[in-house]
Parts: structure tokens; C-alpha cells; sequence
């Protein structure tokens, strides 16, 4: 009985955290024929290191990667491509925007070692999912033979991501995305509090990889 | 048995009382890739003293924080040393006689910050290192202060100390980072060494195949 009731209120939350409004903004700017992926070639997904007070999570990356493998991408992982070129893609060493490029891949051993790597494109990622406005409040109590919690609780989640796109055979920037994503999250609470959760961040990700997986799509 | 329960269960707790009080240890990870360098043809050796080999972080926040002890000495001088043994032909590790180059690095400072105190997602790490470099004769060419940064988000971390650790090994790639920028041209060395009239008959700045290709073939 009890494990019914955990799966319909789950059932219940997931089902009312599809209806929560996520709005989700995509630009593009890219030249209208891109070289496509070949056979052996991948694409690596970097972030920004620079920003003293923000990064952009692993999961957005993450996320980016699952929808671009599946869609039939070779994904390297950041962190090897980081350390096969050592110590060049640091925060303070990493090319700021693709005029860079030529330098970072002119540096003695790096582009053999891309090149070993079988990367083709880097998108740089840039950009965080943050809560912009809170409101209400929850609270719970726990007494003997009785707990819950009574409120309404809500906030504002705003994911907003820049991708750019390197050709490192063009050593040049082949395109640039963007996406964003609002919504507003709420926790009614009547004994039992059921979080209705705008998936912002996933929003933002499926939009940005869709534009990505259209620019660089598979030969 | 029961007694021996009680004794297991009150040893515990103490034991969990004790590691509460303790300061969090953190130990930097020695993990530095091989750097992808140009070899510059000259010996260079690496000079560290104790106070650098074994440098030591201590520092207790204010409550309700907690008192951290990092280590920063042993990783310093392995992140130092990897990057030299790629930025030269030939690096003699400590030996320093003969050399045409001689590193000295000192810990200038050390700061951190846990998301508590700065109320950010991340635990960052600053060592401010200052290397001098010195001719074969002792005699100083350069002095380059390295200031390098190094932040790891405190998600999905299995501790704070993990979570530490992590800042502070990054703020050291940061530093190979900056030291490797200084040696990027080999000319500037040269210059150094012209200016010093020091260089060894047999040394010469001339660039040699990288790193990574020599190891690659």
C-alpha cells in the first residue's frame, strides 16, 4: 500500500512538473554550409574556466553529450583532451575566442596531439542555470505519530547557455548558439509537500544541442 | 556482551567526536598530465629548500568554521619539476652544479575559500609562488611572480577536504600554466643568459621537437 502511494505521488509530481512553462530562446549564427563530421573524427565539449564566480556545471555538459552521442556524434571527454594538452588549456593558457585559435594550435605539439585525438570540432560552453526570485515559504513538523508540512513555496530559475563552434581544420569559429531557458518551480505543501520543478536546464540543453547537432551533423 | 556493546558503541562516539574537533587535513593530489612543451636545449636543475618541499597551509576560520591544515609543498614541487623535465633537454632534478639554469621557487602565500564563507558553489584555492631563476654561477637573471587560481564546484564531491583538494590542485595546473608561458620563448632565456654572460659554451636555445612528438614516435 505504501509502495502505491509513493509511486502515484511521485506519478503525480513528475506529470505536474511537465506542465511547469519553460521558455527556451535559440539563436544561431553560422554560414549556411559547415563541413560535416567524418568517419573517425569527434567534437570535444569544453567549458569557460575563466569566471572567478561561475562555471558551468558538469551536468549541462553532460546532458549536451548524451543528446549529441545519441544523435550520432563521437563525444571526447573534456577532461582527456585537457590533459593531453597539457598545461595549453588551462583557464589562463585556453584560447579566449577562435582569432586565438591559430596561436594555441601553432604551439609545439599540440595540433599532432589533436590531431592523435581525432578532434575535429570544440564547442566551448559558457553560461549557468541560477535562481533569479523566490517566494512563500514551507514549513514541516514532527511530532509523535504525526509529520508533514504545510506551505507554498516558489522560484524563478533562469539557464542560460552560449555554445561556440571551432572547426580546428578551418582553425576558425564555424558558428555560434545560444539558449535560454525560464520557468518557475512551485512546492505546495498540504501535509505532504509535492515539488513541481521547471526543468530549465534540460531545456536550455535540448535546445542548444539541437543547433548544435544541426551544425556539425554527421557526414 | 552487552558491556562489550556499550564499550564498542561509546568508543565510536567518542572516536566521531575527536574527528569532528580535528582540523580538515587535505593532502593536494600530485596529479599533473605530461606537459606538451618545445625542449629548450640548456640543463636546468630545480632548487627547493624545506620550508618549500614541505610548505604547510594553516588557518582557522571563524565559527561556526573549522580549522584546515593543507599541504601544498610536496604537489608544488612535483608540478615544478614535471614541467621542467618537459621544458628542457636536459633536467637534472635537484643537482644543480653545472646547470645552466637553476629554479628557485618560494610560497609567497596561500588562501582559500569553502562555499560556506563565500557563499558560492565552489571551494577556490590562490598560491602565490615566486620563482627566481639563477645562472650557473648563482647570480639572479629574473625573478617571475606566478599568482594561480584554482576553484572545484563542492557538488558531488564525497568531502570537503575532496572538494579542497581538488581547487588546489587545479590553481597548481594553473601555476604549471604560468610558468609555462614564461618559458614559452626560448628566446627571452636567451636574452637572460646573453645579458648574465653566463651560458655555457655547449648551450643553445635553439628549439627542439616537442614533447609530445618525441614520445609519440
Amino acid at each position: 500500500m505504501r509502495r502505491e502511494l509513493l509511486m502515484l505521488y511521485l506519478g503525480c509530481s513528475a506529470a505536474l512538473g511537465g506542465c511547469v512553462s519553460a521558455k527556451v530562446e535559440q539563436y544561431r549564427q553560422a554560414p549556411t554550409r559547415v563541413a560535416s563530421i567524418a568517419k573517425g573524427e569527434s567534437v570535444v565539449i569544453l567549458s569557460r574556466g575563466q569566471h572567478g564566480d561561475r562555471e558551468t556545471e558538469t551536468d549541462f555538459n553532460r546532458c549536451l553529450a548524451n543528446v549529441l552521442q545519441r544523435e550520432g556524434l563521437p563525444v571526447m571527454e573534456e577532461q582527456a583532451l585537457v590533459d593531453a594538452l597539457y598545461p595549453w588549456l588551462e583557464p589562463r593558457t585556453a584560447p579566449l575566442n577562435a582569432d586565438a585559435l591559430p596561436k594555441l594550435l601553432d604551439q609545439p605539439g599540440v595540433e599532432t596531439r589533436i590531431r592523435a585525438a581525432g578532434v575535429r570540432y570544440m564547442i566551448w560552453i559558457d553560461g549557468q542555470s541560477e535562481t533569479t526570485g523566490s517566494a512563500g515559504g514551507l514549513s514541516c513538523a514532527v511530532g509523535p505519530g504525526f509529520a508533514g508540512c504545510f506551505g507554498f513555496g516558489m522560484w524563478d530559475k533562469e539557464s542560460a547557455y552560449r555554445a561556440e563552434v571551432w572547426d580546428l581544420n578551418q582553425r576558425s569559429s564555424v558558428g555560434k548558439v545560444s539558449s535560454r531557458a525560464t520557468g518557475t518551480s512551485y512546492v505546495p505543501a498540504f501535509i505532504v509537500p509535492i515539488p513541481l520543478i521547471a526543468r530549465t536546464q534540460s531545456a536550455a540543453c535540448d535546445g542548444a544541442a539541437e543547433q548544435l547537432v544541426d551544425l556539425v551533423r554527421p557526414g | 556482551m552487552n558491556r562489550t556493546l556499550k564499550r564498542i558503541v561509546s568508543t565510536l562516539a567518542v572516536l566521531a567526536l575527536l574527528t569532528g574537533c580535528g582540523p580538515n587535513r587535505v593532502e593536494t593530489p600530485s596529479r599533473f598530465p605530461k606537459p606538451v612543451m618545445q625542449p629548450i636545449a640548456l640543463s636546468a636543475a630545480l632548487q627547493v629548500d624545506a620550508a618549500f618541499s614541505s610548505y604547510v597551509h594553516e588557518e582557522k576560520l571563524p565559527p561556526p568554521g573549522k580549522a584546515w591544515k593543507l599541504s601544498i609543498g610536496p604537489a608544488s614541487v612535483d608540478w615544478m619539476k614535471n614541467l621542467l623535465a618537459a621544458a628542457f633537454t636536459d633536467f637534472k632534478g635537484n643537482a644543480t652544479a653545472g646547470a645552466d639554469l637553476v629554479f628557485r621557487p618560494v610560497i609567497d602565500s596561500v588562501q582559500f575559500s569553502t562555499p560556506a564563507q563565500s557563499r558560492t558553489e565552489f571551494f577556490e584555492a590562490w598560491i602565490k609562488y615566486k620563482v627566481a631563476v639563477l645562472d650557473r654561477n648563482g647570480k639572479p637573471l629574473a625573478e617571475w611572480p606566478i599568482a594561480a587560481y584554482g576553484k572545484r564546484r563542492d557538488k558531488s564531491l564525497a568531502s570537503s577536504e575532496d572538494g579542497m583538494g581538488e581547487a588546489l590542485n587545479k590553481a597548481m595546473r594553473d601555476g604549471a600554466a604560468g610558468l609555462a608561458l614564461e618559458l614559452r620563448d626560448p628566446q627571452r632565456l636567451k636574452s637572460l643568459l646573453n645579458a648574465a654572460g653566463a651560458r655555457s659554451p655547449s648551450a643553445s636555445v635553439e628549439p627542439q621537437p616537442a614533447a609530445g612528438d618525441r614520445h609519440a614516435s
